[in-house]
């Protein structure tokens, strides 16, 4: 049961993230932080003809690595008019694992990252 | 009566085999021969008194080693707790009934046992708080703001946990000084910079005994004796969280002038934490909180106060878990302080030679077990402390992860969070055991 949070989709993108990295001079970014365990997460994103690209860097658990790498795929060639309004569900329907409450926060850090990077601009 | 007919009886000469027997050894000759109070025993023995620990978690048999967070309930304090509801609840302390003079008994009862576990002159100077949080703000709240003033210095260290921190930072507002302690390498404190940092200014040391992540146990006798030498007039309060479970403390033999500690790590309920304080300090002190059991006259605009200890307890106190803790403090004198300190250091010493043997650990802390409280942070390199306690809480097993309230301390190691497994009496190495088996299934799940 509880391992099923452990999916090999989840262990795999943490192992080996698909868009961890650096973006030169995006046009948004933001960095969020969760002080209970020290996660944090920058995030990323730029603009090409109006489709967007992101990576994330950062350390954390399995699940908020994961979760954001997740996102960042997500995020890819879309418009910022189709992320802008992505709910906490929309991630965690994206994650595709049982998430506690304690671990929720983990979950979601990207998406805090993503929210902020947009509120804050360039 | 609260009904203390469960609590378990040892005789003197069985007292003296428990010491002998440690750690689940359920098939030694020894065991056989010790029936009655076998349930005594550490480990497999005394886990029978502990009904929680008779249900599956996940599946798994429970593994509860995270007592340094809080620590698991015999059935005698349930019981007595039970027993409070049921057959005498009543306010305390004016009531003209019979209900109400047992609780009151039975309350005061309770004070007397802290007193004489602790070793203080008098119950006088043991007042019941909330926890142990809640008697350092008493001591920052009444006996701080009225004596320090800008200029002065509070010393504390850099292993104390966030309740034995943050008090102390809301004086800086007022021009109080604060210093820190270090560790050496041996995560032990600097002893010679504790003696540098005293100053004539110096007005309160304020300290762990047991860390609740390093698990060392500091010298207080000896850390008080350096304080005083230098200024007779330094306070000293001592954090006694870990370490009144665990270890047997005398106050009068450390000579601290305020010792706090909390009911609920060491068998007791949620809800009781404990203010000792020599009895001169308490009567200069203003009460902290206002109301209640804490008056004696009220006119319109005028109070007396009450006398010691109660001039602290405001408003209807926490009757049934005070209540409660003493049954709890009696099952611990039953066993004896020495016995569990001794059990623990067994099970800390088989804990530290497991883990040490997983590839790319770290354990922070001595390596001594003597040195040390049944306390062990580590981490595994590449597994994040979350997913190492989820993994585990699969197998049953609870661990704590994260910075264990202590930010500052995992700044100085370098770390944002750790794995900590902590025991106490009902541990045995089968729990030990099993979370090295669960360790090693983190690795898997993890690819490491």
């Amino acid at each position: 049961m509880t391992l099923d949070i452990y999916a090999e989709e989840i262990i795999d993108r943490f192992r080996n993230p698909h868009n961890f990295g650096a973006i030169e001079s995006a046009d948004f970014e933001a960095e969020e932080y969760n002080p209970l365990c020290g996660d944090r997460i920058k995030l990323q994103i730029k603009t090409h003809d109006g489709r967007l690209t992101a990576k994330f860097s950062g350390h954390g658990c399995a699940i908020s690595q994961a979760s954001a790498d997740i996102l960042c795929g997500e995020i890819k060639n879309k418009q910022i008019s189709e992320i802008e309004n992505l709910k906490d569900d929309d991630v965690t329907k994206l994650l595709n694992i049982p998430i506690t409450g304690t671990r929720l926060k983990c979950a979601l850090l990207g998406l805090w990252a993503l929210r902020s990077a947009l509120k804050n601009g360039s | 009566m609260a009904d203390f007919s469960n609590a378990i009886k040892i005789p003197q000469d069985s007292k003296e085999k428990c010491r002998s027997i440690f750690l689940g050894q359920e098939n030694s000759a020894e065991f056989s021969l010790v029936s009655a109070p076998s349930r005594a025993l550490f480990g497999s023995g005394i886990r029978q008194d502990f009904p929680i620990l008779k249900q599956k978690i996940n599946g798994k048999r429970l593994v509860y080693l995270d007592s340094a967070a809080t620590s698991q309930k015999p059935k005698v304090m349930i019981d007595a707790l039970k027993s409070y509801y049921e057959k005498y609840n009543s306010n305390i302390h004016r009531a003209i009934h019979t209900l109400g003079e047992q609780a009151t008994e039975e309350y005061e009862s309770t004070r007397k046992k802290v007193a004489k576990f602790i070793n203080a002159k008098s119950e006088k100077e043991i007042i019941f708080v909330r926890n142990t949080t809640e008697a350092i703000n008493l001591v920052a709240y009444s006996w701080a703001r009225n004596n320090l003033k800008a200029g002065d210095e509070i010393i504390l260290t850099i292993i104390e946990h966030h309740s034995n921190i943050v008090p102390w930072q809301q004086l800086q507002e007022n021009g109080i000084k604060l210093k820190f302690v270090d560790v050496n390498k041996n995560y032990e404190l600097d002893l010679k910079q504790l003696e540098n940092s005293v100053t004539k200014s110096t007005k309160l040391v304020s300290l762990t005994h047991v860390s609740n992540v390093l698990g060392t146990i500091n010298p207080i006798s000896e850390i008080v004796k350096i304080i005083k030498e230098k200024n007779p007039d330094a306070k000293i309060l001592i954090d006694g969280a870990q370490a009144v479970p665990h270890l047997k403390v005398n106050v009068l033999e450390l000579d601290c002038d305020f010792y706090a500690f909390s009911s609920h790590k060491m068998l007791g309920p949620t809800g009781v934490g404990v203010l000792y304080a020599k009895e001169e300090l308490l009567k200069e002190m203003k009460p902290f909180l206002f109301g209640g059991d804490m008056i004696k006259k009220v006119g319109k605009f005028e109070t007396e106060f009450n006398d010691l200890p109660w001039k602290f307890e405001a408003g209807t106190p926490n009757i049934a878990d005070v209540i409660a803790f003493g049954a709890a403090i009696d099952y611990l004198e039953n066993i004896g302080m020495e016995n569990v300190h001794t059990h623990e250091i067994e099970l800390t010493k088989y804990a530290l030679e497991k883990l040490s043997e997983i590839k790319d650990i770290e354990i922070y802390g001595s390596k001594d077990a003597k040195q040390r409280g049944g306390v062990i942070a580590f981490n595994i390199k590449g597994a994040h402390p979350h997913d190492v306690a989820q993994i585990l809480d699969g197998e049953g097993i609870a661990i704590r992860s994260g910075h264990a309230c202590a930010m500052p301390l995992m700044k100085r190691l370098g770390v944002e969070s750790v794995c900590r497994a902590s025991f106490y009496i009902y541990n045995y190495k089968k729990d030990v055991n099993a979370m090295i088996k669960g360790l090693k299934k983190v690795k898997k799940v993890l690819k490491l």
